[in-house]
C-alpha cells in the first residue's frame, strides 16, 4: 500500500531523498510503528504523529492512502 | 512569614500616600498568592458592578510566595482589576525581571485607589514608597520612559509602565515590563492610564525568606536534573523555535485561526511559523528570571521596509496578526508587535480586531472611506499602519481601540466578532479542540489561554494526549486544569514549566511538584488537597465576583460560527463546538446552578461567602 508522508523539523532528516514530503510503500496492515521503522526513526523520539488529520501511536495503523504528518512534540502558547 | 516579604504597599493615588498593610497568614495560605491574593482583595474592596476606569477601582499588581525564589519560573506576577473591556475581573501575567524585583523592595503586592490629579508613577527604593511627578514621561512610548526612569532612579532598576494606549485608554492597552514583556490582557494598561499612573519603578535587595531552605534546594536540584536530562534527549519545542513554533502543530491539527476564525487552515503558514521567526530574525534566546527554558526571542527586523528590534512576536501574536488576517508577510507582523510593545497594546485583541475590520469590509459593512485606506485580507502594510493608529487613538484606529465586539456592533454585527465576554481569543480553534471551546466560554476573563489551557491535552499531550475532536468527558479535566492554572498563577510561576514538571502525568493534573516548592518555601504545610481547594476557591472567588457583576451562562459563550457553522477545511471538516453540551456538564462538575452561579454547597466546602 502507498501513503503519504510529511516530516517536519529534526524529523526531516528521516526522509528518503531528504525533502520532507513523499510517498511511501509499505507492506498491507502496516502499523506507524512500522513506519517508523521503515524510517529509521528512533524508538524514543518524542513526537506528535498525525494520520489524517487525527492523533495516532505506534498501534494505530495504515491504510492505502492515508496521509501521515510527523512533527516534534510542540508546547506553548 | 516565609516566602512572602509579609506586607502589602497601598497606593492612595487621589491623596498622594503609601501606606503599609501587613498580610493576613491565613488568607495567604488559603488565596497562595498572586492571582488568588489579587481576587481576595478585589472582591473586599472592589465594587464588582462599579466602572472599571473610575477612581473607586482597584488596581492590584500581586506576586507569589515562589517569585523571586530561585524555583524555575519563578518569575511571575499578576495584575488584577476589573477589566475595562469585559466588566469582569481580570488577571493578567507577566514575567521578565520586574516581579522579582518588585518582591525584593519588600512588598508581596500593591493596591493603587484613587486617581491621581497629574500624572505621576511609583518609585519603591528598598522598601521606600514614593510618588512622583510624571508629567515629562506621559506620552513617551514604553521604551522611552523606560529609559528615562532608569536614568533618574538607579540603573539597575525595574520598570513597568503604560504607553499612549494606556494613557488615551485604549480598551486592551497592556502593563509593559522590563520594555516587552507584558500583562497585556483585558485593558489592565487603561485602568492604570485612568489614575493617572504611569509608570512603577523598583529596587530592591531584599532575599524571600525560605522556611526549609535546605529543602528547597534539594528539590530545586532533582526537579532541574530531569529537566536538563529531558532537554538533552529531545530539544524542547520552546527553547528552539519560542512559543511561535505552535503554528505547525495547530495548522496540522487545523486549529489555526484563519479569516476572522472562518477556517482553522492557512495556507501561508510556512511563511509565519517559528522555524521562519527563528531563521530570518530571532538574534537571541531571553529567559525570565531564573527559568531555564528561555523562550522569549530577541528579534531584529533587517528589511528594507520596516526597521526595529524588540522581543517577540509569541505564537498568539502570530495567529492574531497573521493567519486570522490572512498576513503571511512576517516582517509586517514583527514590526506590529513591536508597535504594541513599544505603545502598549494587547497583540492578540489588536489582531483579532483588525481582523473583524477586514471582514467588515470584506463582507460591506463598513465602507472603506471610513478606514481612510484600504484594508483588504493579507494586507501586512495595512497591520503596520493600523496598529500605530490605534495605540494613538488616531483616525479609524479609535475605533479599533474599542476591540472588536464594540467595532462588529457598531457596523451592525455583533456575531463577526471573535470573543467571549467581549474579548477576543488566543489561537486555538474549538472547532476541531472542543475543550478549547469549553474554556474560552468559562475562563473569568472572557477569551483566554491562560486560565486553564486545554490545547495542553488536546494538541500538545501534555501530560497526557486527549482527542481533541470529542466534546464527551471535556469538562471534568478542563475544570482541572483551570484549578492547577490558578495554582500556579497564584505561586508565581510560569504554566510552560509548571504544568510539564511539577504537575502529575495524568489528567487530575495534580499540582504535586508546586506542593513540594510551596511547602518549602511558605513552610505552611498544605497537603495535596488543601492545595487543590485553593486553587478552586480562587476560581470561585472570580465567578462570585463576575456573578455580581452581572455575568452568568449567558455570557459563557461563543459565537455561532463557532457553534452553528461547520468547519469549511483541514482534519475538523463538518464539525461545530459542542459548547452547550460541555457547558451542563462544567457546571455539574463545578457545583454551580445550571445558570452558572456557584452554590450553596461548594461555597461552604471552599469556605467562601456571597
Ligand atoms: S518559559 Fe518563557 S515565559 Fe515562562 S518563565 Fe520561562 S522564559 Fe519566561
Amino acid at each position: 500500500m502507498r501513503i503519504h508522508v510529511t516530516l517536519y523539523s529534526e524529523f526531516k532528516q528521516f526522509a528518503p531523498g531528504g525533502t520532507g514530503s513523499f510517498n511511501l510503500d509499505l507492506p498491507p496492515g502496516a502499523s506507524l510503528g512500522h513506519c517508523f521503522e521503515h524510517l529509521t526513526i528512533p524508538e524514543n523520539s518524542e513526537y506528535t504523529a498525525l494520520v489524517n488529520g487525527r492523533r495516532a501511536g505506534r498501534d494505530t495503523l495504515l491504510r492505502e492512502a492515508d496521509t501521515l504528518v510527523v512533527f516534534p512534540l510542540i508546547c506553548g502558547g | 512569614m516565609y516566602g512572602w516579604m509579609g506586607k502589602i504597599l497601598r497606593v492612595d493615588l487621589t491623596a498622594g500616600t503609601c501606606k503599609e498593610d501587613p498580610v493576613d497568614p491565613s488568607v495567604a495560605k488559603d488565596y497562595i498568592g498572586g492571582r488568588g491574593l489579587g481576587i481576595y482583595l478585589l472582591r473586599r474592596e472592589g465594587d464588582a458592578k462599579g466602572d472599571a476606569l473610575a477612581p473607586e477601582n482597584p488596581l492590584i499588581m500581586a506576586t507569589g510566595p515562589l517569585t523571586g525564589t530561585g524555583a524555575p519560573t519563578g518569575a511571575r506576577y499578576m495584575v488584577m482589576t476589573k477589566s475595562p473591556l469585559t466588566g469582569a475581573v481580570t488577571c493578567s501575567n507577566s514575567g521578565g525581571m520586574f516581579p522579582t524585583e518588585l518582591k525584593r523592595t519588600g512588598y508581596d503586592a500593591i493596591i493603587f485607589t484613587g486617581r491621581s490629579d497629574a500624572p505621576v508613577y511609583l518609585w519603591i527604593d528598598q522598601g521606600k514608597a514614593e510618588l512622583r511627578p510624571a508629567n515629562h514621561l506621559w506620552g513617551k512610548n514604553t521604551h522611552e520612559t523606560t529609559d528615562m526612569l532608569l536614568k533618574e532612579t538607579q540603573a539597575n532598576a525595574r520598570v513597568a509602565c503604560i504607553g499612549p494606549a494606556g494613557e488615551k485608554k485604549v480598551l486592551f492597552a497592556s502593563i509593559m515590563n522590563d520594555k516587552h514583556r507584558a500583562a497585556g490582557r483585558s485593558g489592565v494598561g487603561a485602568v492604570m492610564g485612568s489614575k493617572n499612573l504611569k509608570a512603577v519603578a523598583v529596587r530592591g535587595k531584599g532575599r524571600v525568606p525560605l522556611a526549609d531552605a535546605d529543602g528547597f534546594k534539594a528539590f530545586n536540584k532533582q526537579i532541574l536534573d530531569v529537566f536538563n536530562a529531558g532537554v538533552k534527549q529531545a530539544p524542547l519545542g520552546l527553547t528552539v523555535n519560542g512559543t511561535a513554533g505552535v503554528v505547525m502543530s495547530t495548522q496540522n491539527f487545523g486549529v489555526l485561526p484563519t479569516k476572522n476564525w472562518q477556517q482553522g487552515t492557512f495556507d501561508g503558514w510556512e511563511k509565519i511559523h517559528g522555524e521562519e521567526l527563528t531563521r530570518r530574525f530571532l538574534k537571541k534566546n531571553i529567559a525570565c528570571y531564573g527559568c531555564p527554558i528561555g523562550c522569549g526571542r530577541m528579534t531584529r527586523i533587517d528589511d528594507p521596509r520596516f526597521s526595529g528590534e524588540g522581543e517577540g512576536p509569541e505564537y498568539e501574536t502570530i495567529y492574531a496578526m497573521g493567519s486570522n488576517c490572512m498576513i503571511d508577510d512576517l516582517a509586517a507582523i514583527v514590526k506590529a508587535n513591536y508597535i504594541c510593545n513599544e505603545l502598549g497594546l494587547d497583540t492578540i485583541t489588536m489582531g483579532a480586531t483588525l481582523a473583524c475590520a477586514m471582514e467588515l469590509v470584506d463582507r460591506g459593512y463598513l465602507p472603506e472611506e471610513r478606514v481612510g485606506r484600504s484594508l483588504a485580507w493579507g494586507d501586512g502594510d495595512a497591520l503596520v499602519e493600523l496598529t500605530r493608529m490605534t495605540g494613538m487613538r488616531e483616525g479609524f484606529g479609535d475605533q479599533l481601540a474599542e476591540g472588536s465586539y464594540r467595532l462588529a456592533e457598531r457596523y451592525g454585527h455583533p456575531e463577526l466578532a471573535p470573543v467571549s465576554k467581549k474579548q477576543e481569543f488566543p489561537g486555538y480553534e474549538p472547532r476541531g479542540a472542543q475543550a478549547m471551546g469549553l474554556a474560552y466560554a468559562t475562563s473569568p476573563i472572557g477569551g483566554s489561554h491562560m486560565r486553564g489551557d486545554p490545547a495542553y491535552f488536546e494538541l500538545f499531550s501534555v501530560p497526557k494526549p486527549m482527542d481533541p475532536h470529542i466534546w464527551e468527558g471535556k469538562a471534568k479535566v478542563t475544570a482541572a486544569f483551570q484549578d492547577l492554572s490558578a495554582i500556579i498563577d497564584s505561586a508565581g510561576l510560569c504554566i510552560f514549566f509548571a504544568v510539564r514538571n511539577l504537575a502529575a502525568k495524568d489528567l487530575g493534573v495534580a499540582p504535586t511538584g508546586v506542593l513540594e516548592y510551596l511547602n518549602a518555601a511558605t513552610g505552611m504545610d498544605y497537603t495535596l488537597e488543601e492545595l487543590m481547594l485553593a486553587g478552586e476557591r480562587i476560581i470561585n472567588a472570580e465567578r462570585l465576583f463576575l456573578a455580581e457583576a452581572g455575568f452568568s451562562r449567558k455570557d459563557d459563550s461563543l459565537p455561532d460560527r463557532l457553534t452553528q457553522t461547520p468547519a469549511p477545511t483541514g482534519p475538523a471538516k463538518g464539525m461545530v463546538c459542542h459548547l452547550d453540551s460541555m457547558l451542563d456538564d462544567y457546571y455539574e462538575v463545578r457545583g454551580w446552578s445550571q445558570d452558572g452561579i456557584p452554590e450553596k454547597a461548594v461555597l461552604e466546602k471552599l469556605s467562601l461567602v456571597v
